[in-house]
């Protein structure tokens, strides 16, 4: 039901970085549906047994669903090999940093964040 | 905290990896292909070392090809070694290797300078610089597994 990945590559720092594991629930998709915003593993269109961690930026209406990375220095993700099909999603991610600080970072930045778009 | 529960984990439960690449999702790096390029580069040189003259039509025409494989090979060499210095070895790497750019730098010269010449000492130059980053690589290699 559980599953954990080590994450190697670039394209989802600042938030993810390489030597971070990533926690994924299976059943996380069975009920609900994927949101914009949640990290996801999925299998690569263009090799099956590779998987990919990067984070959904739309969703449309026939299920499909539209993935990149954070990093905007640039990545291997929709924006090359398009929409993927909702099951080639593994399920919602969990990423377990290996650096307080920069979860710490994320965390201040987000609230950074929701503070302004209060104000 | 939570991290060392997992690293932990890992131990005994290998993770598999999942890829946040940047781009093309290959990640399959090795040096051998530099290494193939710089031996040919090394065979041409040899093979040039006996001539002392193009007497016939044949003779011409086999030295061309050596200097267009020699050309052909050592340009295979650069892009390699290029591919391995801007993609494979990061930042983490030059702590290692202090003098990685520089045994790089003169690798890539070493490319151009083994077309310019006849003398198989240039190519024998090229091929140490290759080994040594091989072993670099290798060492780098071994210091990611044993992460």
């Amino acid at each position: 039901m559980f599953s954990y990945f080590h994450v190697q590559g670039q394209s989802m720092e600042p938030f993810c970085r390489e030597g971070d594991f990533v926690l994924v629930n299976r059943m996380s998709y069975l009920l609900s549906h994927p949101c914009v915003g949640d990290v996801v593993v999925f299998s690569d269109p263009a090799r099956k047994d590779f998987l990919l961690v990067k984070r959904v930026a739309r969703i449309s209406r026939g299920g499909l669903v539209w993935v990149e990375g954070d990093n905007t220095q640039g990545s291997y993700d929709s924006r090359t090999f398009g929409w993927i099909p909702r099951k080639a999603i593994l399920g919602k991610g969990k990423v377990i940093h290996r650096s307080l600080p920069l979860a710490y970072d994320i965390m201040t930045q987000s609230l950074e964040r929701s503070l302004i778009n209060k104000v | 905290m939570v991290y060392r529960l997992f690293q932990f984990l890992n131990r005994f439960f290998p993770a598999k990896p999942v890829y946040a690449h940047c781009d093309i999702p290959c990640g399959v790096y090795d040096p051998a292909s530099a290494h193939i390029a710089a031996r040919g580069v090394y065979a041409m040189l040899e093979k040039m070392q006996p001539l002392k003259s193009l007497e016939t039509v044949h003779d011409q025409h086999d030295f061309i090809r050596m200097v267009k494989v020699k050309e052909e090979q050592a340009d295979v060499c650069k892009k390699e070694l290029l591919i391995l210095w801007t993609d494979y070895f990061k930042q983490e790497h030059l702590e290692m290797f202090p003098d990685l750019h520089e045994i790089f730098w003169k690798a890539a010269k070493q490319c151009s300078a083994v077309k310019r010449t006849t003398e198989i000492e240039e190519g024998k130059k090229l091929l140490e610089l290759v080994k040594q980053i091989s072993d670099m690589f290798r060492k780098a290699e071994e210091a990611k597994h044993s992460h």
